[in-house]
């Protein structure tokens, strides 16, 4: 249809990128000669929005999403510049409003979390005004600076640096693919690590790392956009001589890279300190929720008891569908209830983990609960892949 | 900061201000409250021009607008971008091709004329050229002004009905209930343009007050080329109908609520010279009715009678129901939002009645208006946090956040006429704007 064609005001990927001549030539022998002469009735969407790029938009992307999307980086596209962004403002309008992104779903009501560069209502505001109303450009002469790319190592450089074995290949064939890779570290002595972080070979195609000791504890959760952040003071991983580490990898191609095979060799960083008074490592407890065979729209709580009394550092969910909230909480023997992270919008695609900022004692005994609301099943949804697990794993040093 | 001042049609022209809107807004005849005596409105002066405006032809690209002259966005395309002018215009809704520069009457049946956004431009005689600017012809005469219709750039039902766009921002429909039935929609294109059903397939469910299904009826090709209708045996008010459509067989079928408080009534002209306060809303809904002046002959929508700003838009009779604003008033509560929590609170709490009042009536197209409202109040509400304890903070900045996404959420919701989804979006908007109220309450 010819108004189909011409007609839709709101952007979709499918037309972006696109640059048709023989389909506007089509269109305009359909219409005929005056539709050339008469270009002044074709859709555009009115500019209304008092924000633009340059002054308004550009200073909220740079700070709150250009850890991920900049040029070369670990997202499909950058959003630093006007014309990066323009083609995206569409989608970026859906995901925020969406609350697909930010990809940060700790909720600021709940146990306060580190890290994390969540929009305020002001920012969100800007950005969908814009992408709503026009996206203007603004003023020609008031272009924003270049902004330079992130160093390798955020957080500086690594103690020891410990690269896959071999590059892996992701195949022309597959568009993603996932794979575990056992890296030995080469460890003399005993060392204790505070934080661990991931320089990706293919940074384009590397969607989510999970860097665990062999047969241990989960070192790091990464994501694009990862911050190594370090344990509390007195808390630490042990890595023992010649200690392996595993490392989950899960790769998606950048779209322009489909038809091409891709090469990964990426490398862990870890980042040592001294032993704990306690000469305890962090461990691990996780809670498991049921999973049925299709997203649920019903509410589940789900627990289980800590062993010993401890201190929780940091939780890491994983999910399997779209959840609305989850309320994770530990039940006291006196019927107490302590929050340990609430969380809102998680979703499956982003598992990452939350360093409280405030570690939490907990008594032996203690239950850990999670109330896990899913978001309503929208049809428009775009399907993500769906995980086996509804799981909250906890960290905790035993006392 | 530059800032785009686009004459637009009534609903956008807040946005000029400050508040955004969803492409392919409109305004019902209803809302858009022309003056009860219009008079001929002359096109605007050079220095009134709308500003121009840069469009991309390219397909794929028709949504690209710039402020500057410049190339389609695509390196690939190199087109340049194409000067416009986008300009309110008045045109009648029976006779479309009749457009006008200022609000008035059909010259052909009397009937008002609605608001639209047109592209504004100039011709001689003889010529097919669309000139940008007014001046004078070769042969001395001076170049006379015409409008082209754009794009949603019309969206005022056609029958009186309740007009939705569909989420593939092409096929637009408009549900009616006349005297006696049936139960019609008419199909338009993005030009409001009637387009014949053919291929397409729908059926309706009748649903009571807690919207379970009465029954439920298979629609049929109607006497006109774009309609389906289908009777609905001992239907009564308020009709709830939920639509489902497909435009063609592989396609989704996509949702539609309605509620007719009252038989919809096709436009016709007045019997006699009304002003347009005291003629009751031309819109299908109470909650159209609702929109109307309070006082109508004593309170014209203009700047001069509006109230001081401090009282704009707070009703202190809490007896009172909430009042739509009027534009001008909505325009100016937005220049002069009120600088302390309680009056924000309150203009909050009487927004968030008049939205619960459009979705209660199944008035979705106009959901947005108090929508955009209450989002500005919520945010300036947010811009107080420091007159809350720290604790607080966070409480508040997270309802704020819930309350600007929900807030957007229902801006799109609404064009799209899906109660549920419309619903949800306003469960999630009260609750925010509940927890604002409370946050500012534990002080």
């Amino acid at each position: 249809m010819v108004g189909g064609l011409l007609g839709g005001s709101r952007r979709s990927f499918a037309t972006l990128n696109t640059c048709r001549p023989g389909l506007l030539a089509a269109v305009v022998a359909a219409l005929g000669l005056a539709a050339l002469l008469a270009p002044l009735t074709e859709a555009h969407k009115a500019i209304t929005s008092p924000y633009n790029f340059n002054d308004h938009v550009f200073p909220v992307v740079r700070d709150r999403c250009g850890r991920c999307h900049f040029e070369g980086g670990p997202t499909p596209m950058s959003l630093l510049t006007y014309i990066d962004a323009l083609p995206w403002a569409e989608s970026m309008r859906e995901q925020l409003v969406g609350e697909r992104m930010p990809a940060w779903y700790a909720d600021p009501t709940g146990p306060l979390v580190k890290g994390g560069h969540p929009l305020s209502p002001r920012e969100l505001d800007i950005i969908v005004t814009w992408a709503t109303g026009g996206t203007p450009q603004g003023d020609l002469a008031r272009k924003p600076p270049t902004v330079p790319a992130p160093p390798q190592w955020r957080s500086g450089k690594p103690d020891l640096v410990v690269p896959m074995a071999e590059e892996y290949t992701v195949p022309a064939s597959a568009m993603e693919d996932s794979h575990e890779f056992t890296i030995a570290t080469g460890l003399t002595d005993t060392r204790w690590i505070k934080a661990v972080d991931l320089l990706p070979g293919a940074l384009s195609m590397v969607r989510e790392a999970t860097v665990r000791v062999e047969n241990g504890p989960v070192l790091a959760a990464w994501v694009p956009g990862y911050e190594a952040i370090a344990a509390p003071s007195g808390a630490a991983f042990r890595l023992a001589p010649g200690a392996k580490l595993t490392l989950s990898m899960r790769y998606r191609k950048h779209y322009l890279d489909e038809q091409n095979a891709v090469k990964d060799r990426t490398s862990v960083g870890l980042y040592f300190t001294d032993e704990p008074v306690s000469g305890k490592s962090i461990e691990s407890f996780a809670i498991d929720g049921k999973v049925g065979d299709e997203a649920t729209s019903d509410a589940q709580t789900f627990g289980g008891s800590l062993a010993t009394s401890g201190r929780v550092l940091a939780l890491r969910p994983l999910v399997d569908q779209t959840y609305s909230a989850i309320d994770v909480h530990a039940v006291l023997a006196n019927g107490r209830k302590v929050p340990l992270l609430l969380l809102r919008a998680q979703r499956p695609e982003w598992p990452r983990r939350y360093w409280l900022a405030e570690p939490i004692e907990l008594p032996k005994g203690a239950r850990i609960e999670a109330v896990a609301r899913p978001a309503p099943v929208s049809p428009d949804d775009i399907p993500s892949p769906r995980r086996n697990k509804l799981q909250i794993a906890l960290d905790y040093v035993a006392q | 900061m530059r800032v785009r001042h686009i004459v637009l049609p009534a609903a956008l022209l807040i946005g000029l201000v400050t508040i955004p809107v969803a492409r392919g807004r409109y305004v019902s005849a209803a809302q858009a409250k022309p003056p009860a005596q219009a008079k001929p409105v002359p096109p605007p002066s050079q220095s009134e021009l709308p500003p121009l405006s840069y469009v991309c032809l390219m397909a794929g690209d028709e949504g690209v607008l710039e402020d500057h002259p410049g190339t389609c966005p695509n390196p690939k395309c190199g087109m340049k971008l194409v000067p416009v002018r986008l300009a309110t215009a008045y045109s009648s809704i029976l006779h479309p091709q009749i457009i006008r520069p200022g609000p008035g009457k059909d010259p052909i049946d009397g009937t008002d004329l609605v608001p639209i956004t047109a592209s504004m431009f100039w011709v001689c005689a003889g010529s097919d050229e669309h000139l940008l600017d007014p001046g004078k012809c070769s042969d001395g005469k001076p170049r006379e002004v015409r409008y082209e219709r754009r794009a949603h750039g019309d969206h005022n039902p056609r029958h009186g009905g309740q007009f939705f766009m569909a989420d593939d921002s092409w096929h637009h429909l408009e549900g009616t209930y006349p005297r006696g039935g049936p139960f019609r929609v008419f199909f338009y294109d993005d030009f409001t343009r009637p387009i014949p059903v053919k291929g397409f397939a729908g059926a309706i469910s009748w649903l009571d007050a807690n919207e379970q299904e009465l029954a439920s009826f298979p629609l049929k090709p109607g006497r006109a080329s774009n309609t389906l209708e289908t009777p609905i045996k001992g239907a009564a008010f308020p009709l709830k109908v939920k639509l489902r459509v497909q435009f063609d067989a592989k396609d989704k079928a996509r949702v539609f609520d309605f509620t007719f408080p009252e038989f919809t009534k096709e436009p016709v002209a007045p019997a006699a010279i009304t002003t347009a306060a005291q003629k009751p809303a031309a819109g299908p809904s109470s909650a159209a009715r609702a929109a109307a002046p309070a006082t109508p002959a004593a309170a014209p929508a203009s700047a001069a009678a509006a109230p001081p700003p401090a009282a704009i838009g707070l009703t202190t009779d809490a007896a009172t129901p909430a009042q739509a604003l009027s534009r001008t008033e909505a325009e100016q509560l937005i220049q002069e939002m009120p600088n302390n929590t309680a009056a924000l609170l309150k203009l909050l709490e009487l927004r968030g009645q008049e939205i619960k009042t459009l979705v209660d009536d199944g008035n979705f197209g106009m959901v947005w208006v108090p929508t955009m409202l209450a989002k500005e109040v919520a945010l300036a509400l947010g811009d107080h946090v420091n007159e809350l304890p720290e604790r607080q903070h966070a409480a508040l900045t997270s309802a704020v956040r819930r309350l600007v996404l929900s807030a957007w959420r229902l801006d799109q919701f609404g064009d799209l006429g899906d109660r549920e989804k419309i619903t949800g979006a306003h469960d999630t908007f009260a609750a925010a704007a509940a927890d604002i109220k409370a946050a500012y309450a534990n002080r």
